[in-house]
Order: C-alpha cells, then sequence, then structure tokens
C-alpha cells in the first residue's frame, strides 16, 4: 500500500514571476511585513494558490524552494517508523473494507487522516489515531507522519490522491506545529526584545478580541508577557497558516462557484495545547512512566522549544513559557476563526477540536507530546465527536478541557 | 505480521524447540530426569552440590553438566524470543485498549519484560561461571536472587496480557 513519498523537489511553482500584480503588492508590502488590514487579507484568501503560498514561505523563512522541502521531508529512521504504523494501519483498514465495512450502516465512519505526530507517534505512545481506530465503527486510513509539516502535506498533496479513492465520510488534519518548531524555526519566530508586532496586525487583534474566553480562559498575565517577544515572522506564519488551511479546506469543500466531489464530507482540525519549554530528562523511579526519560533523552526533548528560545537569548523559564503560550492561544484561535467561514447556521462541516489547558504542567510526554493518557483524552473528545453524542462546546468548537470534565 | 514480530517470534519458536529438543533427548531418549530449571532457584550451597552431581552423572557420552551449560546458551535465544514476544504482545493489546489504566499498564510490560530479560541474562552468566568453578565452593554463586525477581515481573506481565486479552475478547463477544 503506497502510503508515503518524499516531496517532489522541482520547480512546480514560478515563484519568482508574480502574475497577480496587485495579489503580490499585498503580499509583499503587507502580509510579509506583518501590515496587513483585515480586508487586504480577505482578498488576499479568496484569490490564493498554491504558487502563492510557495511564494510566501520561501520569503518568510528566507529560503529557497528546494531547500524547505528538503527541510520539511520527513526522513531516516523516524520515516521509517512512520511507514511501518501507517502500513500496520492501513493494512487494517483494507482487511475492513474486504469485511464490507461500508455496507450502508450510518454509523460507520470512513475516515482519512493526514497530519503529525499527534496523530502518528510512531513508537511507544497511543495517539489521537490510535484512540481513534480503537472504535468498531471507525475506520482509519492514515496519511500521518510525525515530524511532517503542513507545507509539506500540502505540497506532497497525498490526501488529494486518497480523498478521491477513498470518499471518506470525516477528513483529520493535524498541522502546523513542525512548521513552526521544526529545524530550529523557533528562533525565527521571536524577539529577544519587545516588540509592537501584535498591535500592528488588526487581524490577530481581531483573533484575541473575538475569542471565547470564557471556554478557553486567557490567562492574561501569560500572553501579554509572551506577546511582545512573537517577531513580524511569526504573525506572517500565523497568516500563512490561515491561508494553508483555508487553501486545503476550501478545495475539499468547494464553494456555490465549484461544488466540492466530497458531498457531506466533514473535516475535523485540532490546534496543540499549551506546551512547555524544557531541558529536563525527568529521571526518577516510576516504573508505568519509564518511557518518559527515555523518549527526553533519545528522542529531541528540548531541541524545538527551550534550546531556539535560548539560542536567542530568551533564558527566562517564565516568559519562554509565556511565549509558547501566546503561540498556541492564537494559533487556536486563528484555527477556530478560519473554520467559520465554511459553517452554516444549518450545517458544521469543519469542526475544531481545542485541547488548550486540558494537559497541564505534568501532562506531557516531552515538549510537544502528551503523555497517552492525554492524547487519548483527545482522542475521545474526537470520537465523540465523530459519533455525534457530544454537542459542540460553542460554535464549532468543542473544548477537550470542558468535555473530559463533564 | 511485521518483521520485527516475525523475527522475535522466530527466535522464541528456534529457542523453545532447542530446549524441547535437549529434554527429549536427555529425559525421554537417556530416561534421566533432568530439571535443569530448580539450579536457578537454590542457593549457592545446594546449587553447588546439584551441580557436582550432574556432572558425575551422565546420559550417553556427556555428563547432565554439558548438558546444563548447553541449556544455558541455548536459554540466551529463548529469553531474546519471549522479551520480544512479550513486547509485541503488549504493544497489539495496547494499541487497541480505550481503558487508559489498562493502556498504561500495557506500556509498562515493555519495561517490565525487557528487565525480566535483563535479569535472566544475569542469572545465565552467574550459572554459566559457576559451571565452571565446580572445585571451589566459594566461588560458587547463588542466580536465585535475579531468578525470583525475574518470574515475578514475567508474571506480571503475563498476568497483565492475559486481563487485556480476556477484556478484549469479552468484549468482541458482547458485541
Amino acid at each position: 500500500m503506497y502510503v508515503t513519498q518524499k516531496p517532489k523537489i522541482e520547480r512546480l511553482f514560478v515563484a519568482d514571476q508574480p502574475k497577480d500584480k496587485e495579489k503580490y503588492e499585498i503580499i509583499d508590502k503587507k502580509l510579509l511585513k506583518n501590515d496587513i488590514s483585515m480586508d487586504e487579507l480577505k482578498t488576499l484568501r479568496k484569490n490564493i494558490n498554491a504558487e502563492d503560498l510557495s511564494y510566501i514561505i520561501q520569503h518568510i523563512y528566507d529560503l529557497n524552494e528546494t531547500y524547505i522541502l528538503k527541510l520539511s521531508a520527513v526522513e531516516g529512521m523516524l520515516r521509517k517508523l512512520d511507514d511501518i504504523k501507517n502500513a500496520k494501519r492501513n493494512k487494517r483498514f483494507q482487511k475492513r473494507i474486504r469485511q464490507h465495512f461500508r455496507n450502508g450502516d450510518k454509523t460507520r465512519k470512513v475516515i482519512l487522516a493526514e497530519g503529525d505526530s499527534w496523530f502518528n507517534y510512531p513508537v511507544i505512545l497511543t495517539d489521537i489515531i490510535d484512540r481513534i481506530s480503537m472504535e468498531k465503527n471507525f475506520n482509519v486510513y492514515s496519511l500521518a507522519s510525525g515530524g511532517d509539516w503542513l507545507l509539506n502535506m500540502l505540497t506532497a498533496r497525498h490526501y488529494v490522491e486518497e480523498l478521491s479513492v477513498l470518499h471518506p465520510d470525516v477528513f483529520l488534519i493535524s498541522g502546523g506545529g513542525n512548521d513552526l518548531v521544526g529545524s530550529r524555526r523557533l528562533a525565527a519566530m521571536v524577539t529577544p526584545e519587545p516588540c509592537q508586532e501584535f498591535e500592528k496586525n488588526p487581524w490577530a487583534e481581531q483573533l484575541i478580541k473575538n475569542a471565547q474566553k470564557i471556554e478557553v480562559p486567557l490567562d492574561k498575565e501569560m500572553f501579554e508577557r509572551g506577546l511582545p517577544h512573537l517577531s513580524r515572522d511569526f504573525f506572517a506564519l500565523m497568516m500563512f497558516f490561515h491561508l494553508q488551511y483555508y487553501f486545503l479546506i476550501h478545495g475539499i469543500l468547494g464553494d456555490n462557484d465549484r461544488p466540492s466531489k466530497f458531498p457531506g464530507i466533514k473535516i475535523i482540525t485540532q490546534g496543540y495545547d499549551f506546551a512547555i519549554p524544557s531541558f529536563d530528562k525527568k529521571f526518577g523511579f516510576n516504573p508505568l512512566k519509564w518511557y518518559v526519560p527515555f523518549i527526553r533523552k533519545f528522542l529531541g526533548h528540548g531541541v524545538w522549544l527551550k534550546e531556539p528560545l535560548e539560542t536567542r537569548g530568551i533564558v527566562d523559564p517564565l516568559v519562554q513559557r509565556s511565549i509558547v503560550y501566546a503561540m498556541i492561544y492564537l494559533f487556536n484561535e486563528m484555527m477556530i476563526e478560519m473554520n467559520v467561514y465554511f459553517n452554516t447556521a444549518d450545517e458544521l462541516k469543519v469542526m475544531h477540536i481545542d485541547s488548550r489547558g486540558s494537559i497541564g504542567e505534568d501532562g506531557w510526554t516531552d515538549e510537544l507530546h502528551p503523555l497517552p493518557q492525554h492524547f487519548m483524552n483527545t482522542g475521545n473528545v474526537f470520537v465523540d465527536c465523530l459519533n455525534g453524542i457530544v454537542a459542540p462546546t460553542y460554535q464549532n468548537v468543542f473544548v477537550v478541557k470542558k468535555i473530559i470534565k463533564s | 505480521m511485521n518483521q520485527f514480530r516475525k523475527f522475535f517470534t522466530a527466535l522464541f519458536i528456534t529457542g523453545f524447540a532447542l530446549l524441547l529438543y535437549q529434554y527429549l533427548v536427555v529425559d525421554q531418549f537417556y530416561g534421566i530426569p533432568f530439571r535443569v530449571g530448580s539450579i536457578q532457584f537454590k542457593n549457592a550451597a545446594e546449587g553447588f552440590s546439584l551441580a557436582n552431581m550432574w556432572s558425575s552423572s551422565f546420559a550417553g557420552d556427556h555428563n547432565l553438566l554439558y548438558y546444563a551449560r548447553q541449556n544455558t546458551w541455548i536459554d540466551f535465544i529463548w529469553i531474546a524470543g519471549y522479551v520480544g514476544v512479550l513486547v509485541n504482545l503488549a504493544y497489539a493489546l495496547m494499541q487497541r485498549e480505550n481503558s487508559k489504566l489498562l493502556n498504561e499498564l500495557l506500556r509498562g510490560c515493555f519495561f517490565l519484560a525487557f528487565v525480566a530479560g535483563l535479569l535472566d541474562v544475569i542469572e545465565n552468566c552467574i550459572l554459566l561461571f559457576d559451571f565452571s568453578h565446580l572445585k571451589d565452593p566459594d566461588h560458587f554463586y547463588s542466580s536465585m536472587y535475579f531468578s525470583y525477581p525475574k518470574w515475578a515481573l514475567a508474571g506480571i506481565v503475563a498476568l497483565t496480557l492475559l486481563i487485556a486479552s480476556f477484556k478484549r475478547l469479552f468484549s468482541k463477544v458482547a458485541a
């Protein structure tokens, strides 16, 4: 079963010869300078295409397309382990299909999953897709790869092929985390000296203004401590994520002019939780948590968050946590705001699983990944959402912390 | 079946087959009751006495100490096999287990199975050393301090796997 491949490193996009002058004026002079108005962002979003996205990311990362695709590629032992786990999952998928899984029973759902290590943590842990796959009425086909970038997922477009073949009932997507922290890129997203990039960005201000702070409280002190350290590139990247997700979801759901090839499909996104920068290996005597020091020692703990922040001279642990807090809060609000465009009063086509605040201080295996029990909490909310047995906490958002308590 | 599972299953079957063959040769063919496993629970004095008795008892052309030494070497293959099989079984059950506690216990089984295997390796090293020092009782050491914990850990792993398997079976039947 064909599950993964290296992204084609060829010039798919002619990004150095912009065709739409107005569009590229907005990109160059507004978006990349974090000086874009809401109307300009809406204009850009309406006409965004793959070529534009490639152009934007090259300028955010200051790297050429070939090198970015090389950076974002999942390779080596991680790729092998991801592929082994996906091969197993997809073999099971095929077995259930041959057992007449799609027999007309509406409670049964074929699910296509594309994402990163929250959907495919290849060793030891039980991740979100593992939890969803435990349900007898769900049959999951996985393209997820630990370490994968959203950019890579959209470039390689494996999900497009599988959408056409499987016509799933649900499409799950988890991406953006590695684009933000992979290859120590976090260092480029922060500034050691406070700046006012947030105040320059009406879209980001609007996100916070509209945030549902009762259901997911905003820790104002932490947010305001971390916010001034977010660089122009971070806000450009947030808007880039917004455009990427819009491009992805719009491509699947279509619009009035171009109806969807997948009528009835539901899409579910997720936005991570407030990770904690740390070098602590957590050695200690707890046989049930034996894997924590093992994973922290050998699988990159400290490299994604703490080290890049220290590299930029941000050494205060509280400031470090606050920066990540602000990033994750904005990322989730970005997802929630973007999903709204695709939903109507009658139908929720796009839903968001909000894990913010559900994991807590001691709930992390390493800097980026929850302990299995917390993966399972989020997975349980996915299951309840897919089965339709729990209503959204608000709008199209399922807040894990609220649902697991109730 | 993936490559890891195939490999460890092959080791498990090979180790088991070799041990079974040795049992058939000594116990059945030569008709000599040979409970090689009993030495792992003996203290130093008892173990020394038992090993010396083996060195003076013969089955065919070889004394029982020869078979004990052979058995211990084969046991290394068996250890790699059973640890691998237990970890694979625990992993397979874990990824189907939606109870957080049982899921975590099954994950704990990876560690416990590995430690049991490690204790077994140490036990074998002690036995091989002992078998080479039968003239000197002061340099004969008991392996029971590693054997008992090994069996305890293996028992915990086996029990956890059984519970998880039965739970899975019952849920299939109930469905």
